[in-house]
């Protein structure tokens, strides 16, 4: 039997398999260097889907406006780069604080009411903020985007070249970095407590948890979180246009989370590899209809469980035993 | 088109969230409330567009977590 503190303990200890996959993920860019652009770019959106899941896998707060912090830390990292100087970190970091001050901000809207209550006003303020970027066009560029981003090097030495090594590597890093603080996040005191409110709000009050100073902090976190994925978008793309602040970027970020599981911070980044690829490999069989099969996926998906997709010799076993 | 019709949604779904899930002369109210609201925005400031919508739902809903014409204040 263990105790309470080991079991504690171990549900927080790295696996074997952990550094492994990681390695493995760092190594992709040099393994798979004409596949690069398309490793960037899980990279980044499962940044994305770990903030996310900070939120609502962790948190329980259902929020469909999480580009709000995507597209503050990609604007503000761009016209950064654009305006004050191109070295891509001191842009990361502007790009993170912007986006946390605004995730601050935003932390008051999110603390009252139902779930379509947080649902609608976390869109509401991703919706305000685009169409502030398509108003706001003597800054940002309007519709046709903010154009002439120029990236310097890397800590000085690496440039981002057309192959996206670079930038994948870049992303990878960045990613790696934000992942083990927030899986020391979620498996310290703090990450209890809000685990606790996730499950029964009333109760964690009851016992003196914090609840509304909690859910702010761990809000702002997630948004900071986030505008390094934006960031990380702007600087490898060299490019920010609305699309960032999108309704559908929102939607896509949860569908990862629903493929990989919330709750569980490599949720998001399974989510995020298996919707990319299937996006990539699909739109690449049928350009025009591959939404068609990934919302056929979905619902699979959901219909069935994930437990028993990832089983199939339970398919056709009678379902005695095996309910999920 | 395919963004044209999420906006619809979007649109439907911010007036069930101010009018309120428990009834459903809330979401007519609403509805009614919102789309003058829209339209005259529109036509008195078009600088600020689609603004008016989305603010004034932020709002009313800071204000009033469960919609705006619930019976019973609501318990959060």
């Amino acid at each position: 039997m263990m105790t309470p503190r080991e079991s504690l303990l171990h549900s927080r200890r790295w696996k074997l398999w952990e550094p492994v996959l990681w390695l493995l993920a760092l190594a992709s860019p040099w393994l798979l260097a004409k596949h690069s652009l398309i490793i960037n770019e899980i990279a980044i959106v499962a940044l994305f889907a770990v903030s996310l899941d900070l939120v609502l896998g962790y948190t329980g707060i259902v929020s469909l406006g999480h580009a709000a912090f995507f597209g503050m830390g990609a604007y503000a990292a761009a016209l950064f780069a654009k305006l004050v100087m191109p070295d891509p970190l001191v842009g990361l970091l502007f790009g993170m604080g912007v986006a946390t001050l605004l995730g601050a901000v935003c932390s008051f809207t999110i603390m009252r009411g139902s779930d379509l209550t947080r649902l609608m006003v976390t869109l509401g303020v991703a919706l305000i903020l685009m169409e502030l970027a398509n108003k706001l066009d003597w800054l940002t560029g309007g519709a046709d985007g903010l154009q002439g981003v120029v990236m310097g090097p890397l800590l000085g030495r690496f440039e981002f070249d057309l192959q996206g090594q670079t930038a994948a590597w870049y992303s990878l890093v960045i990613l790696l970095l934000l992942f083990v603080l927030a899986r020391r996040l979620v498996h310290s005191p703090f990450g209890a407590t809000l685990t606790a409110i996730r499950d029964n709000r009333l109760r964690a009050m009851a016992i003196g948890i914090p609840v509304t100073s909690r859910l702010a902090v761990v809000y702002t976190v997630a948004a900071g979180v986030a505008g390094a994925a934006g960031a990380l978008m702007a600087q490898t793309s060299g490019f920010a246009s609305i699309d960032v602040f999108e309704f559908h970027r929102s939607a896509d970020v949860m569908l990862l989370l629903v493929i990989g599981g919330t709750g569980w911070l490599y949720g998001g980044v399974a989510g995020a590899v298996v919707f990319k690829l299937m996006q990539d490999v699909i739109s690449a069989i049928t350009p025009q209809y591959w939404t068609f099969w990934i919302g056929l996926f979905l619902v699979m998906l959901v219909l069935v469980g994930r437990q028993k997709l990832l089983r199939p010799w339970t398919w056709f076993s009678s379902n005695a035993g095996s309910k999920s | 088109m395919d963004t044209r019709l999420s906006m619809q949604t979007i649109y439907f779904l911010i007036v069930v969230a101010v009018g309120g899930t428990s009834s459903i002369t809330g979401p007519l109210l609403a509805a009614l409330l919102l789309g003058i609201a829209d339209v005259a925005g529109k036509y008195y400031i078009p600088k600020l567009g689609a603004f008016i919508v989305y603010g004034l739902m932020i709002v009313i809903l800071i204000w009033r977590p469960q919609g705006l014409f619930v019976r019973q204040g609501g318990k959060s």
